[in-house]
């Protein structure tokens, strides 16, 4: 049987900490684990994760690139996702996601979109509880210790380590582009990992 | 409110926290209840056999 190929070499994966879980499990995210470590921590598989990349980037792809939000409290994932946008021309929303932003059209910061991607189903509650209340889908990058309530597209992965979100939305940002038709190869697309790493 | 049935559990989406998104890989519209979604249910897509969440 043919062996499909990675977006980017498994040992890429691996360097940037992407299969990396926690010392939690939960019912949800049993199904993406693929072994536990001698020092407890879950390891995720890295097909399952690029299988669900895929997915994903066609999924936004889908949408009008202004009807797209993506939110991350957590600060390792401010600048990924600044850039995701900037590449993709979505709506990003880094820092605290201020309550009305999805919901109160009388809010300055108010943005009618059409899904919303997340950064942790338990850091970015605030953006999911408002995405539900609209009745809008919702993409979130699970770590071992997510519960996926409510998330119709689980992505999962490391979404805590520093070089781990880099390639994810990097990852996401090249795909979604592919997906479009703007770039024909992943050659053509002009921001590398370290472009998308937030500073330490 | 949406019009349709639950892809999972066949129920009417009457209630707030029902959504509805394109397959992404064939792009038949998946409609998901509240229910559904709060416990996580398996979809699965009638044209293209995609499985979610």
């Amino acid at each position: 049987m043919e062996e499909k190929k990675l977006l980017v070499p498994e040992e890429m994966y691996i360097s940037c900490g992407a299969e990396i879980g926690t010392q939690q499990k939960t019912a949800h995210m049993k199904q993406f684990i693929a072994r536990v470590r001698n020092d407890g921590l879950y390891l995720i598989n890295i097909e399952e994760t690029d299988k669900r990349i895929r997915y994903a980037a066609k999924l936004l792809a889908r949408y009008e690139p202004d009807k797209v939000m993506v939110a991350a409290v957590r600060h390792y994932a401010r600048k990924p996702i600044m850039k995701l946008s900037e590449a993709c021309g979505f709506i990003a929303q880094p820092g605290r996601f201020l309550p009305g932003t999805l919901t109160n059209p009388l809010s300055e910061n108010y943005h009618e979109v059409d899904i919303l991607v997340v950064n942790d189903p338990i850091g970015d509650k605030q953006a999911m509880a408002e995405a539900i209340k609209i009745g809008i889908p919702i993409v979130a990058l699970c770590d071992t210790n997510n519960e996926t309530r409510f998330v119709d597209l689980i992505i999962p992965v490391n979404n805590k380590g520093r070089k781990a979100l880099a390639l994810t939305y990097w990852l996401l940002a090249r795909e979604v582009l592919k997906a479009r038709g703007e770039i024909k190869s992943d050659e053509e697309f002009k921001y590398t990992t370290e472009d998308f790493e937030a500073e330490l | 409110m949406l019009e349709g049935r639950c892809i999972s559990c066949g129920k009417g989406l009457v209630e707030e926290g029902c959504t509805q998104f394109p397959c992404p890989e064939c792009g038949y519209i998946i409609k998901r209840c509240k229910t559904c979604r709060s416990q996580s249910a398996k979809y699965k897509c009638p044209e293209c056999g995609f499985e979610g969440p």
